[in-house]
């Protein structure tokens, strides 16, 4: 379908309304896709811990590719990730209620997961974005830190207590699943963006294009435009962040998360021995 | 045998007019064409083909605007913003399909951007409503396969023609706040006085 010919317009106009459109799009960001204040993630990890027992838990990260419809002109090689194609990469950090709190942007599809994590806002400070105890729920391929709880895997999964804890970390996580498909399901230019990239400003046209969609679904999903159930109240007050988060090591952390889960599994009686 | 109203075999006149008489005042203004009226008159400043293309542009520009305008009982004429209208029409579900949101988050949308969307310096006839913008904006990214598909296969609704023509008059003798009618009416009126009819 030619959008030109649909809105009686020349292509050219297109062109130019589309990055009148994202420029204006991209001065929203900052409304809407912030990351959570300490009450809100008070709320957020209550209601984690009622419902799925993982204490201090107050979202869920993954990275998602997004397909090139055209080869880049420079260093196309960067380009090309493990689905074979050429793409470009967002990590980005849901709530459990479906919110988009902190896009990264910026890296190109080669790049995996656990790598563009370190270079995520609330990775290098992540004192000011975690209170105590507080974490994230991740994939395998994420790293794993204090702040970034994933499943065991491989042999560690073995045993059926870890086996379970994978089942429910799952079923917690599967939220940024669903945001991704609710995402591209919407928005359905980031199945494949006909971008051509061939310099650095092409590039970040692309990221600001990936970065305005985002900012829709939040717009859509503050309006209550998606069905989306609200269980958890609305952010109210912006208290100071706690000053530190846990001593304890990735293991250590995930150990203590693994025995509240799933102390609340036989509680509830969802454990299957 | 292909049936042709004559509106369109008048427009297809006009049009190749226009296309001409670009030709020839370019040829004029650049001195590889001197006429013998315009070399005995000393016109040679305001080519005489200048004046049958501002009025032929004009003619053109009112058959353009009124083709729809005589056409039979059960057609509807459409204007420059009959997307918008029918969008706007549409049923909710179906509005959905095209916006990706529904009509009550695309005004609240409309509220958010209006103030990043605003151009203060723009204030052509010409500009297009944030209204428009915002809907080529949604629909844009809202639909798989739709970039490259405005590059391609797109026939505009103006005729070159008529866009050389409008080029080539705000280039040599048009400022952008001055309409076309009114130098039109100018450049007769010189052509008239020139030639002592007045």
């Amino acid at each position: 379908m030619v959008i030109a010919n649909v809105f009686g317009i020349s292509p050219g106009s297109v062109v130019n309304c589309t990055k009148r459109f994202v420029r204006a799009v991209k001065k929203l960001t900052k409304d809407y896709v912030v990351w959570p204040s300490a009450q809100r993630r008070r709320e957020l990890a209550a209601y984690a811990w009622e419902t799925f027992g993982f204490r201090g838990c107050v979202g869920s990260v993954d990275g998602l590719q997004v397909p090139l419809t055209y080869a880049p002109r420079a260093q196309p090689w960067t380009f090309w990730d493990r689905h074979d194609r050429y793409s470009v990469h967002m990590l980005m950090v849901c709530e459990h209620m479906r919110n988009i709190i902190s896009v990264t942007l910026g890296f190109t599809g080669a790049a995996g997961d656990a790598l563009v994590q370190h270079y995520a806002d609330w990775s290098p400070s992540p004192g000011e974005h975690f209170s105590h105890l507080e974490h994230l729920l991740g994939d395998k391929g994420m790293h794993l830190t204090v702040w970034v709880m994933g499943p065991y895997k491989g042999y560690e999964a073995e045993t059926q207590a870890k086996k379970i804890f994978n089942w429910q970390l799952a079923r917690l996580r599967v939220v940024s699943e669903h945001v991704f498909v609710m995402l591209k399901g919407r928005w359905a230019s980031l199945h494949e963006l006909r971008l051509p990239i061939g310099c650095e400003r092409d590039f970040l046209w692309a990221m600001d294009w990936v970065l305005a969609c985002c900012v829709f679904q939040n717009v859509c999903n503050s309006m209550g435009d998606g069905d989306i159930p609200e269980s958890v109240p609305a952010d109210t007050t912006g208290d100071p962040a706690d000053p530190q988060p846990a001593e304890e090591g990735a293991d250590q952390s995930r150990m203590r998360v693994k025995q509240d889960v799933l102390t609340f599994m036989k509680a509830t009686g969802l454990y299957k021995y | 045998m292909v049936r042709v109203s004559r509106r369109q075999v008048a427009i297809g006149q006009s049009e190749r007019r226009v296309r001409f008489l670009t030709a020839l005042a370019l040829l004029e203004m650049t001195g590889r064409v001197r006429l013998r009226t315009m070399v005995r008159l000393g016109l040679l400043r305001t080519p005489s083909s200048l004046l049958l293309l501002a009025r032929e542009r004009n003619r053109l520009c009112t058959l353009l605007q009124n083709r729809y305008l005589h056409m039979g009982r059960d057609f509807v004429p459409k204007s420059v913003n009959w997307a918008l209208l029918v969008l706007d029409a549409l049923p909710e579900h179906i509005w959905r399909l095209f916006m990706r949101m529904d009509r009550a988050t695309y005004a609240h949308l409309a509220t958010l951007l209006e103030p990043h969307l605003h151009i203060p310096g723009c204030r052509t006839s010409r500009a297009l409503s944030l209204d428009m913008v915002q809907k080529v904006g949604l629909y844009r990214l809202g639909h798989y396969g739709n970039s490259s598909s405005t590059y391609s296969g797109c026939s505009s609704s103006t005729p070159p023609a008529f866009k050389a023509c409008s080029r080539f008059l705000s280039f040599f003798c048009a400022p952008t706040a001055i309409s076309d009618s009114r130098i039109c009416f100018w450049l007769f009126s010189l052509r008239v006085f020139s030639l002592g009819v007045i």
